[in-house]
């Protein structure tokens, strides 16, 4: 395989998955079928996401059963039935679970008042509490209007016992969501304003029911609440309330309690909630910890949802680790969860990992003229060359890659590349400055023009003169460049006074099978470039079959030539019309 | 072909309004036109049949409570699909911290079973989807989710991206990166090449 087929083949396969969802423009699609035809590589390529497709769709197990519908009909609409029936309940209880520390809080609070106002000084509101359910006192639970208004009925010989009690009756008002009973609650506890909600708060967490601490934990981080810290370390200890203390500890402290939550990185049970404290926490020694649980695979889902969670800080951990062939990073900039263009630079400026690269270059725009200089370096690379060079084309333009060109530190940049990407560019003159510094410039042209963007170059050559006559030459003679890009480059020439008539009819004849329109194309050329009917033999190695409507198709090309406002040459419908006149007793 | 997917959408949106005044009819035959497909992505996504039509069934119903916020920026069936996207990854990331606690491990064979496959056809086939199975779900949930509704819901990016919640663009590269990542993996794997 040539080094010039290597560098097309190359371009492809950025291309090929394009080709795959039809989605590749029909010049390129009918320039890469042509491609496939001699590239074993792109081929196997494209057969194996063909056959992927088609194991996709034949693989068993993702259609269901043929009474699936009805049961489904059935079902969903059974669920929104029980909906509409809970639909008052459903309300209800969403409003309690999205107020429900407040709520328990304020209850707190206002029972507490109560039974202050009812009892007046007495030992302190932390003391610990007794076990759940041992206060009660074998009372049935008070509806909560009663334990406000009747809290002096509820007042027992011990403060804790009593407080406890009040906790169920008000754990009971909160299920069976009166919203009476909580506006009540609610105006007691605004009477209360002198009374201190961090009391209340870790009271509450200290609390026995898991439920009710786990409420009073989000209120205290929800409020920031530094003082519930001693508490909350408490709460983290004992297993049912855990998992809320680890998340609101990891928001609410500093360095050390990230070392506490690392630690418990380790513990199966507890490691959703540590990450999930981590992540709270945003600090980089958090996204440090997570980005270590990466490497450990029972954790590694846990810790990249964390990482993804902490936005900047987590997501500069994930590019900062950047091992060979980890895609967290590609993963990241795919998800365009970029933190900045800060973080995208930094990558485009550091890293060595072709893969990371790739999933970073289509974002380098983002950097803008900042990216320049790493763009310049990232050239030299071969795997990500194509890439750099069109992001600084995306970025700076035909200045940008004249600059880039120019550098020294250029100086090794394959020229092929740096002419596809000035054609891609359309910028004449980086790529005459090319050519002309190139010895092998023909050889270069002819290489490119078999690219992707070899349409495009030709075009840029059509429009540029002196050297690049000879590169067109060479396309126009390459017999296995695409037969329109072949029919540009003898165009251009013909446009130019230096298409050689004999050598164009012989093209005509190796490239009518292969399109007739490319075939039609270089005869209207050959036409213009002064073929004399003399030349009709040229064409004899076609036959009839072929030269007939070849002939007639140049005929319309060149009368739409004459529509379109393109000045025909002296003769060239006349040219034509004797050439037919002439080749086809012949053929 | 656009024409048959214009009228679908137009049926879709004829179904969604009288939904919407409180014709249960009207919805039950968006659940059945719509079903099929948001239970492959969740069969494909939680690798179970159960838990997948009880997915499908929670985001049909919770699309029923919410069809007065529906802004119609994607159709119906894109809009359903995203919740079931939502709940499957939820059911997974559940199921996750569950399994770790447990230690348990990944169920074999998944989703619905196929009635159509007799055991001949079964045969010849299972080797490479039983490869192309075990590779794609070794994929991240949203790049496995991205490639089956491209490939076999036959979705356009941009409506993927609406189901995915993302954009467009990081669509496009989640099914680049799967099926990338898909020929990787699928190569490791006994047996080489399909």
């Amino acid at each position: 395989m040539s080094a010039a087929h290597k560098v097309g083949c190359r371009a492809w396969r950025g291309r090929l998955l394009l080709h795959v969802d039809a989605e590749l423009p029909a010049v390129e699609r009918t320039i890469f079928e042509s491609h496939l035809e001699g590239c074993t590589l792109c081929r196997d390529a494209l057969e194996f996401h063909l056959k992927v497709e088609e194991l996709l769709h034949r693989s068993c197990g993702l259609e269901p059963d043929a009474g699936f519908e009805d049961r489904m009909a059935a079902g969903v609409l059974s669920r929104i039935d029980a909906a509409a029936r809970e639909a008052k309940p459903l309300v209800a209880s969403r409003a309690r679970t999205a107020r429900s520390w407040r709520f328990y809080a304020a209850a707190a609070a206002a029972a507490c008042l109560a039974l202050l106002l009812a009892r007046g000084p007495g030992p302190a509101l932390l003391e610990p509490l007794p076990e759940h359910g041992a206060a009660s006192n074998g009372r049935a639970p008070a509806r909560a209007g009663e334990t406000v208004l009747r809290a002096d009925a509820v007042v027992p010989a011990r403060l804790d016992a009593t407080r406890k009690a009040v906790y169920d009756a008000l754990f009971q008002a909160g299920r069976t969501a009166d919203y009476r009973a909580e506006f009540e609650l609610r105006t007691a506890a605004l009477a209360a304003e002198d009374w201190p909600i961090e009391g209340i708060v870790v009271a509450a967490i200290k609390a026995a029911d898991a439920d009710f601490a786990a409420a009073a934990i989000r209120g205290a981080a929800e409020l920031s609440l530094s003082a519930a810290l001693p508490a909350l370390r408490e709460a983290a200890l004992r297993a049912e309330t855990a998992p809320a203390a680890l998340v609101a500890l990891g928001q609410l402290a500093g360095d050390k309690e990230v070392a506490r939550l690392e630690r418990h990185l380790a513990d199966a049970v507890l490691a959703g909630a540590a990450a999930a404290g981590l992540a709270r926490s945003g600090s980089a020694r958090g996204a440090r910890a997570l980005g270590n649980a990466l490497d450990r695979p029972e954790i590694r889902d846990l810790a990249l949802a964390a990482l993804f969670d902490m936005g900047n800080v987590g997501v500069g951990e994930l590019l900062r680790r950047r091992a060979g062939g980890d895609l967290f990073a590609a993963e990241a900039l795919a998800a365009r969860n970029l933190p900045s263009s800060g973080q995208v630079l930094e990558l485009l400026s550091t890293s060595a990992d072709p893969e990371v690269l790739e999933a970073a270059l289509p974002c380098a725009h983002e950097c803008g003229t900042r990216a320049l200089s790493a763009l310049r370096g990232l050239v030299a690379v071969p795997r990500v060359r194509r890439a750099a060079l069109d992001a600084v084309v995306r970025i700076g333009g035909a200045a940008a890659l004249n600059t880039l060109l120019n550098a020294d530190a250029c100086a090794g940049l394959p020229a092929g590349g740096a002419i596809e990407a000035a054609a891609r560019a359309d910028v004449r003159l980086a790529i005459v400055r090319v050519l002309r510094a190139a010895p092998d410039a023909a050889d270069l042209t002819r290489s490119a023009a078999r690219g992707p963007w070899g349409e495009c170059l030709i075009a840029t050559l059509a429009r540029a003169n002196g050297v690049v006559q000879d590169c067109l030459a060479a396309v126009f003679a390459d017999s296995e460049c695409r037969p329109a890009r072949r029919a540009a480059a003898a165009l251009a020439l013909a446009e130019a006074g230096a298409l050689d008539g004999p050598r164009a009819l012989a093209a005509v004849c190796e490239t009518a099978l292969l399109d007739e329109d490319a075939a039609a194309l270089i005869l209207c050329a050959a036409a213009r470039a002064g073929t004399s009917a003399e030349h009709a033999a040229l064409l004899a190695p076609l036959s009839r079959a072929t030269a007939e409507p070849l002939l007639e198709r140049a005929g319309v090309i060149a009368a739409r030539w004459k529509n379109d406002g393109i000045p025909p040459l002296p003769c060239e419908q006349a040219r034509l019309s004797k050439l037919l006149a002439q080749a086809l007793p012949r053929l | 072909m656009r024409t048959a997917a214009m009228a679908l959408t137009s049926e879709d949106a004829l179904l969604l309004a009288q939904a919407r005044t409180g014709d249960r009819r009207a919805f039950e035959e968006l659940v059945r036109r719509h079903a099929r497909a948001a239970a492959r992505l969740a069969a494909r996504l939680l690798e179970s049949r159960e838990d997948a039509e009880d997915v499908v069934q929670e985001a049909f119903t919770n699309a029923y409570l919410a069809l007065t916020s529906f802004r119609e920026h994607a159709s119906f069936r894109t809009w359903v699909l995203h919740i079931t996207f939502n709940l499957a990854l939820d059911q997974l990331r559940k199921r996750a911290r569950r399994e770790r606690a447990i230690g348990k491990e990944r169920p074999e064979g998944a989703g619905f079973p196929c009635p159509a496959a007799g055991p001949a056809q079964r045969a010849s086939a299972r080797e490479d989807v039983e490869r192309l199975r075990r590779a794609l779900d070794d994929l991240p949930p949203r790049q496995k989710a991205a490639l089956l509704l491209k490939v076999y819901e036959g979705l356009s990016y941009a409506e993927v991206a609406a189901v995915l919640g993302t954009t467009r663009a990081a669509a496009r590269v989640y099914v680049s990166l799967a099926r990338q990542s898909l020929r990787r993996r699928f190569e490791r794997l006994p047996g080489g090449e399909p």
